[in-house]
């Protein structure tokens, strides 16, 4: 049948469309936190060009494409449907996971307010805890994306690494934070 | 020369936008069968930007035509009628493949009626169990309370009410309270406090703006779920911080004006398979039964009586039956949409909210389903008798 070449070329592409985004998603918003999130737009957006260059191949190319068995139309589709599942149940637990984008400062001594932003932190009435290594600092304000914290008086001067803890005790990526001795900020400087 | 190649980029372009409709109603089929498969998550996808986009496809195509046909009638109406052909070429072709089935008696009399009642059965419990907010969700809509402190000219200008209520199940996450907000503009905030009778410390405290509050309408104060609150008594305080004595809300008469919600863990749900049956058992005894609702659960069994009764009547089976279902079936749907909105006033009057009316809403569609079924086949059946 003739439609069956446009759906072959339909599934074809929701499978590259899907590979795409959920992989530029990953990778852009829990792999190297680049971005918070991908906008659905966007991914509309690209869904349509790539419906678009899929028609313009169609319409040129319609007489040398080879229309491959019903088997492989429903492989193609099972596979696509079958693994945005599974890349969507993954990426809710992702979800729920802490992430740290930025400090406002890489070092501090006791007093000194730490911002943190990031995502996923949780609920201002589910704080969870902010460490470096194992001292606790003190929560100013907590929300879903933005803490503030306050350096408590260390014990010790070191160079270690922040991270967050949820409410439900999940744990952040972590970033290189130096509590410093007061003593020395001359050196700092 | 020039006009030749004029006339192929025409058909080039008129091809590209044939196949990109064409394309575009095959990935909006596919994100619809998605969309409503439970198991299935959604495809990531703006569903109104894409619907934009192919009523623009759409909208051009037609231009395209207009243009095309230079708004010759005789040509438009000659184009139409070609494309009508070829649709009724299709149906034709599907009547016949489902005339062969009907032919055969174990499908006609088991498979379909089974498959159906299957069907009607989990559309029924669906939506029994969807109408809270989530699944793991159990409501009490029926709680006993106790106002402490009340205030009959409404929360204003620091003013409190005070209610106190039993928890009858563990795991209390969310209280929902029904306000009157008289549609004023309001600036007030709310403190919104919960504790357990005879403890000092407060369990939960937040402030809302009164503006977030929808005049009769239940407003969900969620907290972290309390794992032990099975049998105890909790106080829930409502504060006003600033707002004006001239324009006070307060908490609605309309029943009910006070939901407990206790939300359950999925995951521990699942483990256990008695835990799972108690849940659904309270889950569907909490929905409030009553003669309306009882009458409700059959509509989702409709489609299974209208195919058992067309399928017996099939050998003195005529069009004009078949229009008959359907004007039947538009006059029901019309006079359930108007028994509601009668029960919507009458909820107003009696202070009393339909607690059957969201299934009541979702389930009257089906009736409404029937009754293009029924046109369409209506509309075809002097086709198939052709076969």
């Amino acid at each position: 049948m003739k439609i069956k070449s446009n759906l072959y070329v339909v599934l074809f592409t929701l499978f590259f469309y899907l590979l795409i985004v959920n992989s530029v998603e990953y990778l852009t918003t829990e792999k190297f936190l680049l971005i918070k999130t991908i906008p659905f737009l966007f991914k509309t957006y690209f869904l349509i060009g790539l419906l678009l260059i899929a028609s313009v191949f169609l319409s040129v190319k319609k007489d040398y494409l080879r229309i491959p068995s019903t088997m492989i139309l429903i492989v193609l589709f099972l596979l696509s449907v079958i693994g945005n599942d599974l890349y969507t149940r993954y990426s809710d637990y992702l979800r729920r996971v802490p992430k740290i984008f930025r400090l406002n400062k890489e070092w501090g001594v006791q007093g000194n307010v730490v911002e943190i932003e990031g995502k996923n932190f949780g609920p201002v009435w589910q704080p969870g805890e902010v460490k470096v290594d194992d001292l606790q600092f003190e929560i100013k304000s907590w929300s879903e994306e933005r803490i503030e914290t306050v350096q408590p008086v260390p014990n010790r001067f070191w160079k270690g690494n922040l991270y967050v803890i949820n409410n439900y005790g999940q744990k952040s990526n972590s970033f290189e934070y130096e509590i410093y001795d007061p003593a020395k900020l001359n050196e700092k400087n | 020369m020039r006009f030749m190649i004029r006339l192929n980029l025409m058909k080039k372009i008129n091809e590209i936008l044939n196949q990109l409709i064409i394309n575009s109603s095959l990935i909006g089929g596919i994100y619809l069968l998605l969309s409503k498969l439970p198991l299935i998550r959604n495809i990531p996808l703006d569903s109104k930007l894409f619907l934009y986009f192919y009523s623009a496809l759409l909208s051009l195509k037609l231009i395209w035509v207009a243009f095309r046909l230079r708004l010759n009638t005789e040509k438009i109406k000659k184009y139409f009628v070609d494309k009508l052909m070829l649709l009724e070429e299709s149906v034709n072709w599907m009547a016949q493949k489902i005339k062969i089935l009907l032919e055969t008696r174990w499908i006609a009399w088991g498979l379909i009626p089974i498959v159906i009642f299957l069907f009607g059965l989990a559309l029924s419990a669906l939506n029994l169990l969807s109408l809270d907010e989530s699944f793991t969700v159990l409501s009490n809509r029926n709680p006993k309370i106790i106002l402490l402190d009340f205030n009959e000219e409404g929360l204003a200008g620091g003013k409190k009410i005070v209610i106190e209520t039993e928890s009858g199940e563990n795991n209390l996450g969310i209280v929902s309270l029904r306000f009157n907000t008289f549609d004023w503009v309001n600036t007030d905030s709310l403190i919104f406090r919960i504790r357990e009778k005879g403890s000092l410390g407060v369990y939960y405290q937040a402030v809302y703006p009164t503006e977030q509050l929808e005049d009769g309408a239940l407003f969900p104060f969620g907290f972290l779920p309390i794992a032990d609150s099975g049998g105890k008594t909790y106080l829930i305080e409502l504060e006003s911080v600033s707002g004006e004595l001239e324009n006070p809300i307060s908490l609605s008469k309309i029943n009910p004006n006070i939901v407990l919600k206790y939300k359950f863990d999925k995951k521990e749900l699942l483990a256990s398979k008695t835990l799972f049956l108690q849940f659904v058992v309270k889950k569907i005894s909490s929905q409030q039964f009553n003669f309306f609702t009882y009458f409700l659960l059959l509509i989702y069994f409709l489609p299974l009586f209208l195919y058992l009764y067309i399928i017996r009547q099939r050998n003195s089976l005529s069009r004009e039956l078949l229009r008959s279902l359907f004007s039947l079936s538009v006059l029901v749907y019309l006079s359930l949409q108007l028994l509601v909105q009668i029960f919507n006033l009458l909820s107003r009057v009696y202070f009393q909210e339909i607690v059957s009316k969201n299934y009541f809403l979702k389930s009257i569609n089906v009736i409404l389903y029937l009754a293009v079924g029924l046109y369409l086949a209506s509309d075809f059946y002097e086709k198939k008798s052709e076969f």
